[in-house]
């Protein structure tokens, strides 16, 4: 396999910029993962990176060779796309073994069989290899379409959603199939997808994408803790983040349209270099915390919903006339509509960001 | 508002049964959801309530009153669908009225009616916008305020959310049963997304191959799943389900999993009382617990047992861990950072309190 490199990689649709001066390192043996909303350019990012789109601007490397005006054929990289692209016809067997029948390849019928069966066997289809691809499930359909890249051997792999299709429970299994196969091969992956997810669980690095321009790239633990701007801190995370527009004075916090304040812990101030004025505060509903009872670090809010979500309970709050705020909480609490609550927050766990730019203030 | 009653409904399409003897009663203020795949048949039902689909045999009742042989105008229901089918040319204010308009009420009437359900679901600053000019969440709360502004007996809607992006669904689902708990319409629900049946659900109906599964509380679903479809249906990550073997030699009870009948969990006696006094088969027993009830240490513990770490998933507020124990995986959740590697040893034990049995065969749970 081999690493990947784009190097400020610019492509315009109609004079639109669909990816905006990118550059991005792919290693050896590496699982990527490019996140980001319909209309990023995440999957424009794939096809040039595959040729099927030239880069306006920029250049592509795979391997170390500089492989711009390749033709995607030239570049061996596999794509597997959200549909599954197989022959209907063709038994499971003959679509593996179809890209080996190139002449290019030269491949002998020996070798042949002894991918196909290893794939086969490695995305445990070997039952169904004599079954014809219309006869198959969706899962199963799947696998035999990441089936068909895996037996070419290629430098890389490409997938553009491959999961998207899938109901949940079955999402849930090929996830980690897959990134077991990824290990298992060594395959370097380039995987697209919109499912945060999906980039969490499977990833060893993230790239979160926006209007064409990469805004952070790094491991899903950095992505989630330490998020660079508001959009990857919303973007990132089930129930999402809780934004609250607030007040920093001579280290106390105040929520706008309220007068509940919170003292700022010293290593807290440090941390945002002690900053003072209008800022957009992050806070992950799991670190909000809900107690029955009033003490010196809470402050008042009412109960606006209870939702009830199995493993625990999504509670979310009102605090003054418009701020609303979501804490997780566990399955045994209950509360009334409009029920008095009293909330603080994990203050290791604040994100703050600049209410203009929008970027993290963490130094 | 309405009380919804559905007795021994039977669908046909052509020779294939997609309803079978379904029976449903839905109370006055009650928010419903229908819960299954594409294909169990919940769709269907909810058409066959508004109107829209004849049934082959069965009484559907609302307010008591007989209505299968009603067409859909006059059942007095508002549907809303997962498209937004807004009307293009009007904005959002007259596609909310077009209703009221419609029934001939009065203008100024009209306009407090319309402003009072913009202003609950938070559309009152794109009131004067066309179609064109709105989110898609936006036209989906458009769509819903012209479904409630009549104040029908009952709404009834149909995967609502299902075109809109993750975040925007989260938001609204809040909104949606804030409102419910406010204005109390009797609402039936359609959706094969679990997390939102939980999260909105008074009750949910769990529907597959066209046979109600279970009807329950969100939390007796998530809890005490009656069969192995709702159990691993309901619950992100599924729940895991372990063939095994249950002796209750002494004074504990042994739940033994695997070919090597090495790993054994040990719970108290009263397990398998229960068990026994349920008869339970020992050829086609398998025991169910949810990730968040396998309990995972990082050192030798009393009375668990020893797994492998195979793979992490970090989701950011906790870890998703698959453990091999012999020649099976159990996937637990974890505090985030919990479990250090792949690889790595670590002792695992099955909350007693949260424990399920099944019986392969039939799938049903043993109830215990």
């Amino acid at each position: 396999m081999a690493a990947i490199r784009l190097d400020s990689v610019t492509k315009k649709y109609d004079g639109v910029i669909a990816v905006d001066d990118l550059t991005l390192e792919i290693q050896d043996q590496e699982f990527y993962v490019l996140l980001g909303p319909t209309g990023a350019g995440k999957t424009t990012t794939l096809r040039c990176l595959s040729g099927l789109e030239s880069a306006h601007e920029g250049r592509v490397f795979i391997d170390n060779k500089d492989v711009t005006d390749w033709s995607p054929a030239n570049r061996d990289v596999a794509m597997v796309f959200q549909q599954y692209s197989l022959y209907p016809n063709y038994t499971v067997r003959e679509n593996l073994s179809f890209p080996l029948k190139s002449r290019i390849r030269n491949i002998t019928p020996d070798e042949r069989n002894r991918r196909v069966e290893y794939v086969a066997k490695t995305l445990r289809i070997d039952h169904l290899l004599d079954r014809a691809t219309d006869k198959l499930s969706g899962g199963e359909m799947q696998r035999v379409s990441i089936g068909r890249a895996i037996v070419r051997e290629p430098q890389a792999f490409l997938m553009d959603e491959p999961l998207s299709n899938l109901d949940a429970k079955l999402r849930e299994a090929l996830r980690l199939e897959l990134k077991r196969l990824q290990r298992e091969l060594g395959a370097t992956l380039l995987y697209v997808t919109h499912d945060q997810v999906e980039a969490m669980s499977m990833a060893d690095r993230i790239g979160v994408i926006r209007d064409g321009v990469l805004i952070q790239s790094d491991k899903p633990f950095e992505v989630y803790n330490r998020p660079k701007n508001v959009f990857v801190a919303g973007f990132v995370g089930t129930p999402k983040i809780n934004f609250l527009e607030g007040h920093v004075t001579d280290g106390n916090l105040t929520l706008k349209g309220t007068t509940d304040t919170f003292r700022l812990k010293t290593e807290v101030m440090d941390k945002i270099g002690n900053v003072s004025g209008e800022v957009i505060v992050g806070i992950r509903p799991e670190d909000v915390n809900l107690q029955q009872q009033q003490d010196e670090n809470t402050c008042a809010a009412m109960i606006y919903l209870v939702e009830h979500m199995g493993m625990e309970n999504w509670v979310s709050v009102r605090i003054g006339e418009h701020q609303q705020i979501r804490a997780v909480t566990d399955s045994a609490f209950e509360a009334d509509v409009d029920a008095t609550i009293y909330y603080s927050f994990e203050q290791e766990k604040l994100h703050f960001f600049d209410q203009n730019t929008e970027d993290s203030l963490v130094l | 508002m309405a009380t919804i009653r559905l007795s021994n409904i039977v669908k046909r399409f052509g020779p294939l049964e997609v309803i079978k003897q379904l029976n449903l009663d839905i109370k006055d203020r009650e928010f419903v959801v229908l819960l299954g795949p594409s294909g169990c048949g919940k769709t269907t039902t909810l058409r066959a309530i508004a109107g829209l689909e004849e049934i082959d045999s069965g009484e559907i009742a609302i307010d008591g009153q007989e209505v299968q042989a009603l067409p859909a105008r006059d059942r007095d229901i508002a549907f809303v669908f997962q498209l937004f089918a807004l009307y293009p040319h009007l904005s959002a204010f007259d596609n909310i009225a077009f209703p009221l308009k419609a029934a001939g009420v009065a203008k100024n009437e009209i306009a407090a009616k319309v402003k009072e359900v913009a202003s609950v679901l938070r559309i009152g600053s794109i009131i004067d916008h066309m179609p064109s000019a709105m989110s898609g969440g936006d036209m989906q709360r458009v769509a819903m305020a012209r479904a409630l502004v009549r104040d029908p007996k009952a709404m009834l809607m149909d995967e609502p959310m299902g075109s809109l992006d993750a975040k925007l669904r989260e938001e609204l689902r809040t909104e949606l049963k804030h409102l419910h708990i406010e204005t109390g319409s009797t609402t039936v629900y359609v959706t094969h997304d679990q997390v939102e049946a939980m999260s909105m659900g008074d009750k949910i109906a769990v529907m597959d191959l066209g046979i109600l599964q279970q009807i329950g509380k969100p939390k007796e679903v998530y809890d005490n799943p009656a069969n192995v479809f709702v159990a691993q249906f309901i619950g992100s990550p599924v729940m895991n389900l372990v063939d095994c073997q249950c002796d209750g030699n002494g004074d504990v009870t042994h739940v033994v999993i695997g070919e090597r009948h090495v790993d054994r969990f040990e719970f108290s006696k009263a397990i398998y009382e229960k068990l026994k006094a349920k008869d339970f088969n020992q050829k086609s027993l398998a025991v169910g617990i949810r990730p968040e009830a396998v309990l995972v240490e990082r050192q030798p513990t009393n009375g668990y047992i020893k797994a492998e770490v195979d793979d992490i998933e970090p989701l950011g507020p906790y870890d998703i861990v698959d453990l091999k124990v012999g020649d099976d995986v159990m996937r637990a959740s974890t505090r985030s950072r919990y479990v250090e590697r792949e690889g790595q040893e670590v002792w695992i034990h099955l909350d007693e309190n949260r424990l399920h049995f099944f019986d392969t065969v039939s799938g049903e749970s043993l109830g215990i």
